[in-house]
């Protein structure tokens, strides 16, 4: 048992409210998009329904990989890392955990979606909280792949290649320390995320340390994060095919709207950290260096997605206050760059 | 809806396995029809079609556990249904790329002033060979009066905007660098004497010449277009 071990949190799931209710817009879009016995009155909607599901299939398809990896990473480290050896390779202290989870991304390259499987079960086992807040936010920009993507599309631009690394280390340090110190940290876990012992947690008995064990230890946290991924690329692709692009740039003049503006589109979004950059590209020509920073920063860390799969692992509390700590600080440091680089 | 049970069928993992093989499926049976590049960039294709094997051998992990004790198995409805929904939208809509219905106006034509990585768009080119990616930063690139006259031969789909005159239309293609979700929109106008006979997203060939119209950067039109209907490219989308 660690030092420092945080409380079990009472028995509380993070659930779906009112679950048979999810089956109506299901419903209802497979019928708009098939075009199947529509009234005429209702056909104009079904080319619209159509783009909806093409771009939720494509956010899906594309984060699914990712998904799938970290659960079975995830899946190793429940059954081969014990919490005994979990606790000796991750620093205690908070500053030494943060910067470890912060950095962890460069040996794990995977996007926001593969993180959250893998920071769930580290934080099952026993890794300190800090280390499991600030890999979730950082890892999916400190990492090689990202970091190549980033210098790639801005032709290795030292302010913003720089800027996007060191303001997302800043940030996500700042915002696992701040959690650190918030009290009843009991609360601050997801309930399965609680629990930490070596039992996996899953609801499963006894499994073996083989191929078998690792896929049957998979199946259930995969039903788990997926759910959170469905629901976040579905409402980031009914927010882009009924919010147009150009209302919401058409907002973002001056230095402080034009980072609120772009903030937004991060967040709905919900696009890959390995791509984004070459978004943000494509809005270099309207946006200064500030907003810029700010929609590469912001997206990895808050978007609809990864925001929801966060509640596999933290509690809605906890999510809370990181968004709390985080977009205000993104926000800051947007429009201080804005102001001081022309 | 959630229940606790203890009975000797484990419905939880029967239902899941059966949602997991289902996706996994789903991702296979896509990949086997070609149509996975209507929602990603194909360099992912071959992950996905990996991630849908592993997804399979995770869901028949699962099912192979319904005749055993449920233990702390709980039926989840509101995550089974989520679960439905790519399978049944993946499955029951028709697979069709980003058309018409998806672009934003304003939008076209603005994927990046700074910096080109589809090549090399210079003044000697033969601008026949010209993809619209190409086209769209030679606006940024070249100056106006070396792109005026210049031959065009280019395959996208039809979008008319709502204040576009009936004799003219946008030659459209999407622009994908990781997934659709991220698309941005590149086009040419295009004036012909058929353009109102041609329904929004058939595909087209459009051959001509190049005009400027003045605006700022000047709009390239295709005056004297040849429009042609062609079948969908396997590949709608273009990549940076």
């Amino acid at each position: 048992m660690r030092s420092e071990s945080l409380p079990i949190a009472p028995a509380r799931r993070a659930r779906l409210p009112l679950g048979w209710l999810w089956y109506v817009p299901v419903v209802l879009l497979v019928w708009l998009g098939s075009g199947w016995a529509l009234p005429p009155t209702l056909v104009p909607l079904t080319l619209r329904a159509q783009g909806l599901v093409t771009i939720f299939l494509g956010i899906f398809f594309e984060a699914f990989p990712f998904v799938v990896a970290g659960v079975l990473v995830s899946a190793v480290v429940g059954l081969w890392i014990s919490e005994a050896r979990i606790q000796r390779h991750i620093p205690r202290g908070p500053v030494g955990a943060a910067l470890t989870g912060a950095l962890l991304g460069l040996a794990v390259p995977v996007c926001e979606c593969g993180t959250v499987p893998l920071a769930r079960r580290l934080l099952h086992k026993g890794a300190p909280l800090p280390f499991g807040v600030a890999f979730l936010l950082a890892a999916p920009v400190i990492n090689p792949v990202v970091i190549a993507s980033t210098a790639v599309a801005f032709n290795g631009d030292p302010l913003i290649l720089g800027g996007r690394v060191g303001l997302t280390l800043l940030i996500a340090l700042t915002a696992a320390l701040v959690i650190a110190r918030l009290p009843q940290p009991e609360r601050l876990l997801a309930p399965q995320t609680a629990l930490h012992n070596d039992d996996c947690g899953c609801g499963h008995g006894e499994h073996e340390r083989t191929l078998g064990g690792v896929l049957r230890h998979s199946a259930s946290e995969l039903v788990e994060m997926c759910r959170w991924l469905i629901l976040g690329a579905l409402l980031a692709a009914t927010m882009q095919t009924f919010v147009p692009q150009s209302l919401l740039l058409s907002l973002g003049d001056g230095p402080l709207l034009s980072v609120l503006v772009l903030m937004a589109l991060a967040l709905l979004l919900s696009v890959c950290s390995t791509v984004d950059a070459f978004l943000a590209l494509a809005l270099s020509t309207a946006f200064g260096p500030g907003a810029l920073l700010a929609f590469l920063v912001f997206g990895p860390m808050i978007d609809i997605k990864s925001g929801l799969m966060f509640l596999t692992t933290l509690s809605p509390r906890a999510v809370a206050w990181i968004l709390a700590i985080v977009t205000p600080l993104v926000l800051a440091a947007g429009v201080l760059i804005n102001l001081l680089v022309p | 809806m959630m229940s606790q049970t203890n009975e000797p069928t484990n419905w939880a993992a029967g239902i899941e396995g059966c949602l997991l093989v289902g996706l996994g499926t789903l991702l296979l049976r896509k990949g086997w029809e070609g149509t996975l590049p209507l929602y990603i960039h194909p360099r992912y294709v071959p992950l996905a079609l990996a991630a849908g094997a592993l997804v399979l051998l995770i869901g028949a992990a699962r099912l192979l556990e319904v005749g055993r004790a449920a233990g702390r198995a709980e039926l989840r409805a509101g995550a089974y249904a989520l679960l439905l929904a790519p399978l049944l939208l993946g499955l029951l809509v028709p697979a069709r790329p980003a058309g018409a219905a998806l672009i934003d106006p304003q939008q076209l034509n603005t994927a990046g002033g700074r910096g080109y990585r589809g090549g090399n768009v210079l003044a000697t080119d033969d601008s026949r060979g010209w993809t619209l990616y190409d086209w769209m930063f030679a606006r940024y690139t070249l100056a106006p009066e070396q792109l005026a006259g210049r031959p065009v031969d280019v395959v996208g789909f039809v979008y008319r905007a709502p204040d576009q005159p009936a004799d003219e239309f946008y030659v459209t293609r999407y622009v994908v660098a990781c997934c659709i979700a991220d698309r941005s929109g590149t086009s040419l106008v295009v004036r012909a004497p058929n353009a109102a006979t041609l329904a929004p997203d058939s595909w087209v060939r459009v051959s001509g010449s190049v005009a400027l119209r003045p605006a700022q950067p000047p709009e390239l039109v295709v005056a004297d277009a040849q429009v042609q209907r062609v079948p969908q490219p396997a590949e709608p989308y273009l990549y940076p």
